[in-house]
């Protein structure tokens, strides 16, 4: 199988993101649920890895004694460093069968499940970095592996206090969810469009996201370029600042 | 005397004007350019009423709530009686915009449904007819007038 040569362009849509104590397989899901077509580099101390992503599967990887499953199965092992995507070339046919949940499977029976600390930074300032999609994945206990974050990491969000996260396809089909998602995915779609429709008989055009405030929690809406809608239900008491500025709110 | 608050809305940088609606969405008061008329945000306050009945399907009702756009942000305030509606440059001062926030929703709140029960409101309510009466100007408030049978 021959891959076309831009798959591995970086996309200029979405997020970029700071995980600290996240985990390689939370990595490789996000990626696959999202569908990605790219290349991503792992560092890990010394040992480098790169996995590829094709129409939402892990098809090829490759480590510095392995090729394939093999490779994958090796890289998922690892517990701290970083990720970033990459233009590497592609492989002219998969060398992973497996679906990405299998693989997912095989790993964690190898993994040490104990200490999984999740932590989500959003950049509060995107011009503080170079404009690549940077992901970073570092142990909790390890602050020497934050030396190179952006300074606006000390604004975080734990992954474990989004209450409820749903992404919404222009149509309103579920691209991706997580917790209480089945509630918030309706109300989403629903305020999304009345905030459209308020914003065009006032003038405004171009709807971005939308805050709104209840007494334990808080609603973040925001419009993706792409059209898809992405909707965070958090803690009223959840540090937002980052969201915010991300948001532009 | 709403718009007379409101206006102080306008002390903040960035800030366009504001308006006032009640919880039913009837525009209940306004300090805006002439160029946002009355039906129109009588419109809107239709819908700010359902954005907020979707809002908090869930049991709880919103505090506030900012919408943002290309180049605008719309801020909504959930008082007793309706919503605080602001309309601001992306680039206002948050803070300063949210404390005048606080401040005008406390003077309006009390206003807002007397405002909407006014004989005369910027635009006549849905529902007026079950309005309570004003006890004053009790002749004007009671003359009907219609065309080609619909009262206007």
């Amino acid at each position: 199988m021959s891959l076309p040569a831009d798959q591995g362009q970086l996309d200029d849509d979405g997020f970029r993101v700071s995980l600290e104590g996240a985990t390689l397989p939370d990595f490789v899901q996000m990626e696959c649920l999202a569908m990605s077509n790219r290349v991503f580099r792992i560092t890990s101390g010394h040992r480098i890895g790169y996995l590829f992503f094709n129409k939402g599967q892990m098809i090829h990887a490759l480590s510095g004694d392995h090729v394939g499953e093999p490779a994958a199965l090796e890289i998922l092992k690892w517990r701290d460093g970083s990720v970033e995507p990459c233009n590497v070339g592609w492989p002219d046919a998969p060398t992973i069968r497996s679906t990405w949940q299998n693989l997912l499977l095989l790993s964690a029976q190898a993994r040490d499940e104990s200490g999984r600390h999740k932590l989500v930074s959003f950049p509060t300032n995107r011009s503080a970095a170079p404009r690549s999609d940077m992901t970073k994945l570092a142990k909790r206990e390890d602050p020497s592996m934050n030396a190179n974050a952006p300074p606006s990491s000390s604004s975080s969000l734990s992954l474990a206090q989004f209450q409820a996260f749903v992404r919404l396809d222009t149509a309103g089909n579920v691209v991706s969810a997580k917790g209480e998602s089945e509630e918030l995915a309706p109300v989403a779609a629903y305020t999304a469009r009345l905030a459209e429709l308020i914003g065009n008989m006032l003038g405004m055009e171009g709807f971005n996201s939308l805050e709104c405030s209840f007494p334990k929690e808080r609603v973040f809406l925001h419009r993706e370029r792409s059209g898809n809608l992405v909707a965070l239900k958090v803690p009223a008491d959840a540090e937002v600042a980052a969201l915010r500025e991300r948001f532009g709110l | 005397m709403l718009t007379q608050i409101l206006a102080a809305m306008r002390d903040v940088d960035g800030v366009h004007g504001s308006f006032v609606v009640t919880r039913g969405g009837v525009l209940a008061g306004k300090d805006l350019p002439p160029m946002f008329d009355d039906a129109v945000l009588t419109e809107v306050g239709r819908r700010v009423v359902r954005l907020h009945e979707g809002l908090s399907a869930g049991g709880q009702e919103f505090d506030h709530c900012v919408m943002r756009f290309a180049d605008h942000k719309l801020y909504l305030r959930s008082v007793a009686n309706g919503f605080l509606c602001v309309l601001s440059t992306n680039g206002v001062n948050t803070p300063a915009l949210k404390m005048a926030l606080t401040l005008t929703a406390r003077r309006v709140d009390p206003l807002i449904a007397e405002a909407a029960a006014a004989p005369s409101p910027p635009v006549a309510p849905p529902h007026a007819s079950e309005a309570p009466k004003s006890s004053g100007a009790v002749s004007e408030a009671g003359r009907r007038v219609s065309y080609r049978g619909h009262r206007v």
